[in-house]
Parts: C-alpha cells; structure tokens; sequence
C-alpha cells in the first residue's frame, strides 16, 4: 500500500528549495530510500519543477505545478505536473562526450538528461493543458 | 539554504567562496558576481564550492558560461571541491573535462599554472 504526499506551489523558482526539502523529508521517512538516493530523487525533482516552471512562465500561466511523492516498498514516485501547454522532449539534443571539443557550447539543456541518468524512469505524458513527469528512483538499482 | 557569496584576492586570483544552493533562483547572482570580477579586471577566479549544498543544471549552466567568459578575457574559472554530489552531476551532464574540481584553492591555482606552461 503506497503513501502519497501532495504539494502545490506557486510557478516561481524561488519554492524549488522547499520542493527538494519536502522531497528529501518524504524520501527520508521509513529510509525508504538511501541518502545517496535521496540526493538524486531531489536533483531529478528540482530539474523537473524547474522545467515546469520555466514553460508556464513562457506560457503565461500562474495556475500552481502539482507534485505528488507516492511512497513505495520498492521506492519513490514522483509526479510532476505544468499547465504550460505541453512540449516535445524528442526536441532536445543529447548532450557531447566530455572530450568532445564542441562540449562547451552547451550551456542549457542539461536539465533532461541529468533527469534521466538520476531515475531509473522518466516519462512525460502531455495532460489536457500541460505535461505530467513521472520520475522513479528505485530503493535498490540493479548494480 | 540561500546563496552567500564572498570573494577575496589570492596569488593573483579572484578566489570566490559560495555557500547554499545553486539553483534556478540563485545561479544568477553567483554568475553576476562573477562577471563583474572579471569586468573588473580579474579573469582569473577560482570558484570554492566546497560549502555548496545542491547544485541544478542552472547552476552548471553559469559554470560554463563562465568559463568562457573568463577564458575570452584571457583568465581561467577553476572549482574547488571534494563533494561526490558534485563530482557526480559533472559527470552525469560530461563536464568533468571542461570543469575538473580541484580539492583546495591552492591546488586549483597551481593546476592552472601547470596547465599553462
């Protein structure tokens, strides 16, 4: 039987500090996750809030992003939901090797790939008004 | 936790001590901190991360703005951190070439030295 702990917060970055700390305060309760985890749930957390929040700025709208922390035995789920009209996340380029020369000319984007290196499952669902993420981070990764 | 930025001369570098969270919210600041050293006249900055709780891809983001920006003034960015959190999301988004951490000021400075001669 899984827990779930809703938030609400306004579309403005300055309440991404107190997603990751609800996070991380949810992740902690029962250790259902290792501290290790708790990090990477909270990164992945804040890169998608900020997503969201960046496209309902763009869009104009000042409806709350809903973020949902379901607790399981096996780990956590979080949902993360916009009301910015949507995107295509096939329009983001994957990013250069390290030693790739052309590695400095990307300064954006990086918040999509580093979603999907921190969870074991991303997955963007466009809703009637915006975009739904759901990230999974696992209690246990396969090794 | 908020974003505190100090900064102070050292062997000829702008040595800037950030603490807290860089974030979406706070990532500017830190990159109009830094922008105005080297605006100033000081492109060479090491960066110490070492109090640095969180950092998001904003955040990494700057970094790399910076680095040119200090670079194309004629200078350096060097980072300063023991923290796997850190190490981990430079490797994560490929950055641990462009943006190696350093595990003291010190070492960062005589790293760039090396580096250039």
């Amino acid at each position: 039987m899984g827990r779930t702990i809703h938030l609400q917060i306004p579309p403005r970055s300055d309440y991404l500090a107190l997603v990751r700390r609800v996070v991380a305060a949810a992740a902690g309760v029962d250790d259902v996750l290792a501290d290790r985890r708790v990090d990477d749930l909270s990164l992945a957390v804040s890169e998608a809030c900020a997503n969201a929040i960046d496209a309902q700025r763009r869009a104009a709208s000042t409806l709350p992003v809903e973020v949902a922390i379901e607790l399981l035995p096996t780990g956590v789920v979080v949902t993360v939901r916009d009301h910015a009209g949507g995107f295509a996340v096939e329009e983001v380029d994957p990013l250069p090797a390290a030693d790739d020369p052309g590695r400095l000319r990307h300064e954006r984007g990086l918040g999509l790939p580093l979603m999907q290196s921190l969870a074991e499952s991303v997955t963007f669902t466009p809703t009637d008004d915006g975009t739904e993420v759901r990230l999974q981070v696992v209690a246990r990764p396969p090794e | 936790m908020d974003l505190v930025v100090r900064a102070e001369e050292h062997d000829g570098w702008a040595v800037v001590h950030a603490s807290g969270d860089i974030d979406m919210t706070t990532a500017p600041r830190l990159r109009e901190a830094v922008i105005a050293i080297v605006v100033d006249g000081q492109p060479r900055v090491v960066l110490d991360l070492q109090s640095v709780d969180f950092i998001d891809s904003t955040g990494l983001g700057v970094m790399v703005g910076l680095l040119k920006r200090t670079r194309s003034h004629g200078g350096d960015l060097r980072l300063v951190s023991t923290r796997p959190s850190l190490r981990k999301v430079l490797e994560l988004t490929t950055l641990e070439q462009a943006l190696p951490l350093a595990a003291t000021v010190a070492a960062a400075i005589s790293a760039g030295e090396r580096a250039r001669s």
